[in-house]
């Protein structure tokens, strides 16, 4: 739980864009510094059942999310480009068994593939989050996330530094804007798409997925 | 021992590189992606994937492991066993992804730790890796803005950056052909008398067939001649390359930095590389700590230091045997 209650705004300014198929939320990203800083390496499996971590971020009234919106940004260019994989076939000739005798690089398990995948180029190279919550601890645990998005082994959604300082605060400050949701929300009365989201990381866990009032981009 | 460290490294292309996206007709183009220039515009520069420099880590790294094993004179390494060194493995249904077994992932990354470093399908569970490897940068007027301050400092020093060409002074286009050994008549007279008879007749068709312009007759009758041109950046290329390690043990730690080591030391990317491609050289290399105490910078020599690797070579000695019957047993991966 927050200890500070301040109204935030979070930039992180990206190197080259990021391949976003959905926009990051900000309590996911402090989520997985702490599950880091805390010495354990792998994220929970589908549907396990997890505990939320203490990430200084102050909870909704309801107690089912955080104060904190998904990333706001508007894509400026998208690019195309093609991940790649070759069965190591010289290897399974050098290194490999008698076993092997075939590499069927066409079908089956050595099926070399080209999946193009999308890098959004956001305006001005930059990713925006609006949150209530400790100022300092949210500046001391988004320091450690560099990357951002898919595809972050390999480089893409570098990020190059993050601002976190105070925000002017409006009605509905951090989660809805001028009456639309700005992350996904219990449903309710009110505008916004309706779709099935999570509410509380991990937010790839499909299946806690709830009806939801969702935000522009989900 | 957590560390969350970054390698910053200038690498110089002591052979042209040609790392390719792709073809037009019979045209290779570079690998290109979009960077925004300081002014706003957008500019498709050259780069490295960070896919290409991951897979020369991940290489280095399993090699280096069957080395220290001893298991480079024999291997006889069941498929997936090699599917997951030098693929990362895949999801396979065999197994149980819907169960983290942390048990048997200690176990592996204690017998295998490049597997904690870079990740893999094992059990049907795809693992995070630890390792973020960024694209390599071309260094040219375009992405100067982009190189990191010690790196500018660095060729400041060094004289190099009173002129920092366009991505453009370093692209060339050159032109490799195919030749037909049915067009020269020395090779001619190897074939037998009807082989010969048969490729005199299809140079004649080839040539009846371009007087009468006839381009069906001309079309079958062409000979197998390839021109083909290609795009690569010049020997003397600049690249700055980064990799983000986050480590859990003085061992994976130390494993980290001998991978980086051998990897450097053998740096090749692209294709064409048994045509005189793709050969890369380290120049200079800074290491940064992000612990808020250290925050520091570190520079880097062009040597593996002394003790590197140490640690990780006698791990993976003293588990040689477990870890090759592993490696020729089933692996789900």
């Amino acid at each position: 739980m927050a200890a500070r209650h301040d109204p935030l705004v979070v930039t992180a300014r990206l190197e080259a864009g990021a391949v976003l198929t959905r926009p990051p939320m900000l309590d996911s990203l402090l989520e997985w510094v702490v599950h880091n800083r805390a010495g354990r390496r792998l994220p929970p499996a589908r549907g396990e059942s997890c505990t939320p971590l203490d990430v200084p971020l102050a909870l909704s009234d309801c107690g089912r999310y955080r104060l904190c919106s998904a990333a706001q940004y508007r894509a400026e260019l998208h690019e195309v480009r093609h991940k790649h994989r070759r069965a190591p076939w010289i290897e399974y000739a050098r290194l490999g068994s008698d076993k092997i005798r075939r590499v069927d690089t066409s079908a089956g398990a050595n099926k070399s593939y080209r999946v193009p995948f999308v890098v959004v180029h956001p305006e001005s190279d930059t990713l925006v989050w609006y949150a209530v919550g400790d100022l300092e601890d949210v500046r001391d645990l988004v320091s450690e996330v560099h990357y951002l998005g898919r595809h972050r082994s390999s480089g893409k959604g570098r990020v190059l530094g993050w601002e976190v300082a105070p925000s002017a605060v409006w009605p509905g400050f951090p989660v809805e804007h001028d009456g639309h949701p700005l992350r996904p929300l219990p449903d309710a009365d009110g505008f916004g798409r309706r779709g099935f989201a999570v509410l509380m990381p991990p937010y790839w866990d499909t299946t806690r997925e709830e009806p939801c009032r969702l935000p522009a981009h989900w | 021992m957590r560390e969350l460290i970054r390698h910053e490294f200038l690498v110089e292309a002591v052979e042209p590189i040609a790392h390719m996206q792709g073809t037009l007709g019979n045209h290779g183009l570079f690998m290109r992606r979009k960077i925004r220039q300081p002014g706003g515009r957008f500019v498709s520069v050259p780069y490295l994937t960070g896919d290409a420099i991951r897979h020369q880590l991940r290489e280095a790294a399993a090699y280096a492991t069957l080395d220290a094993a001893g298991l480079l004179d024999n291997p006889q390494l069941s498929e997936g066993a090699l599917r997951l060194l030098f693929n990362g493995g895949m999801v396979t249904g065999k197994g149980d992804a819907a169960k983290v077994n942390v048990e048997r992932y200690r176990e592996l990354v204690t017998l295998f730790p490049p597997l904690a470093l870079f990740g893999g399908c094992t059990d049907n569970r795809p693992m995070d890796g630890q390792l973020c490897v960024d694209e390599g940068n071309l260094v040219c007027s375009e992405t100067w803005h982009l190189v990191p301050a010690w790196a500018q400092q660095w060729l400041t020093d060094q004289g190099e950056a009173e002129h920092v060409p366009s991505f453009r002074e370093q692209l060339e286009e050159v032109q490799r052909v195919r030749m037909d050994p049915t067009l020269l008549p020395e090779k001619v007279r190897l074939l037998s008398t009807d082989e010969q008879v048969r490729i005199n007749g299809r140079l004649l068709a080839s040539e009846q067939a371009h007087v009468s312009g006839d381009s069906k007759a001309a079309g079958e009758s062409k000979s197998a001649m390839l021109p083909r041109t290609y795009e690569r950046l010049a020997t003397g290329a600049l690249f700055v390359m980064g990799v983000e390690a986050r480590t859990y043990s003085e061992l994976e730690y130390d494993a980290c930095l001998y991978v980086l080591g051998c990897a450097l030391n053998g740096l090749r990317v692209g294709g064409m590389r048994r045509t005189g491609h793709g050969r890369l050289r380290f120049r200079a290399g800074a290491r940064i700590r992000f612990q808020a105490a250290m925050g520091n910078l570190e520079s880097l020599d062009t040597t593996i230091a002394g003790k590197v690797g140490d640690l990780y070579k006698a791990h993976v000695r003293e588990r040689a045997e477990e870890i090759g019957v592993w490696l020729r047993g089933t692996i789900h991966s």
